[in-house]
């Protein structure tokens, strides 16, 4: 399967569950400020990179895993991929996507938008780390749904 | 492989309906037609369905190229790069592959009432008569549009 972590600007929440997701970091303790240059891709993505699945390697079962910047379209960008992969004659069922969007975290919300948007790295990457750590339970629940998943599939 | 012809839209569904039927020869290109032609276009009395990001097939050319509609919503540009992608990845020819924003080939005042009837009062039948009036008004420049299009393509 091809496993999409997908989040608005596809810079934080993604990557981290996809680091997860590869054991690059260890979902059983909260990690710890340079865990985060391990990361790949966090806090790098841009506005050029949104709409596309960005690979970040493969699992122990052969899945692959994604990253990708979808801003506030989630159905579009997701249509979109399984639409023209399916007039492109590829096969579509194998891309799983998964939500990593943490909208109820202020400092990933605030940190995330002053790093991307703004350009503010300095400001912005300690705060949407702060809030990665933070959040970073839900998406080990989500990673763990995830791999549940595609184990029964 | 034969093109394929993507009228993209964000909210008239129909100006990109229209346009398909131009380029496909069941609307006229020399004369403007009557309401009553338009009103009887089944996907115009229809609607066509509009999940965002879906492609929906209106019908092939007499070269055997396909014509598309397909929602693509405000954030257009942010589809086009997803396409785009897309197609890149799985190597495709992108010469074969055209988009053109039908919203911006007819789009005026008694469109925009039209559709505020059809969606938001759910006046199906005035509202329908209307963007068909708006239509209408901007046939000539519609058809001038799609032949352009079509030489260039």
């Amino acid at each position: 399967m091809k496993i999409v972590y997908h989040c608005y600007g596809g810079a934080h929440a993604s990557p981290t569950a996809a680091a997860i997701h590869l054991g690059i970091l260890s979902n059983n303790r909260l990690p710890s400020w340079n865990d985060f240059k391990k990361i790949p891709y966090f806090d790098c993505i841009t506005n050029k990179d949104h709409g596309k699945l960005i690979f970040i390697g493969k699992d122990e079962r052969g899945n692959e895993v994604y990253i990708l910047g979808r801003r506030n379209s989630v159905q579009l960008v997701i249509h979109i991929i399984q639409e023209f992969l399916k007039l492109s004659g590829a096969d579509y069922s194998q891309y799983y996507f998964v939500d990593c969007v943490q909208l109820y975290n202020p400092l990933m919300v605030t940190g995330g938008f002053s790093s991307r948007a703004m350009g503010w790295v300095k400001l912005g990457r300690p705060l949407v780390t702060l809030g990665t750590i933070f959040s970073f339970p839900i998406l080990v629940a989500k990673v763990r749904e995830t791999i549940q998943y595609t184990i029964g599939k | 492989m034969n093109v394929k012809f993507f009228y993209f839209y964000a909210g008239f569904s129909q100006s990109a309906l229209i346009a398909a039927y131009i380029h496909l020869q069941k609307l006229p290109g020399n004369r403007v037609p009557a309401l009553q032609e338009i009103l009887s276009i089944q996907e115009f009395k229809q609607g066509i369905p509009r999940d965002i990001g879906v492609p929906h097939f209106i019908g092939e050319d007499y070269r055997g190229d396909s014509v598309y509609t397909v929602a693509f919503g405000t954030n257009y540009e942010l589809a086009l790069q997803t396409v785009n992608f897309i197609l890149e990845k799985q190597g495709l020819d992108l010469t074969k592959w055209h988009f053109i924003n039908a919203g911006e080939l007819a789009n005026n005042l008694w469109m925009k009432i039209g559709s505020l009837i059809n969606d938001i009062f759910k006046i199906s039948g005035l509202g329908k008569y209307l963007i068909a009036v708006g239509i209408r008004k901007n046939y000539q420049q519609l058809c001038e549009q799609v032949s352009q299009f079509k030489k260039e393509s």
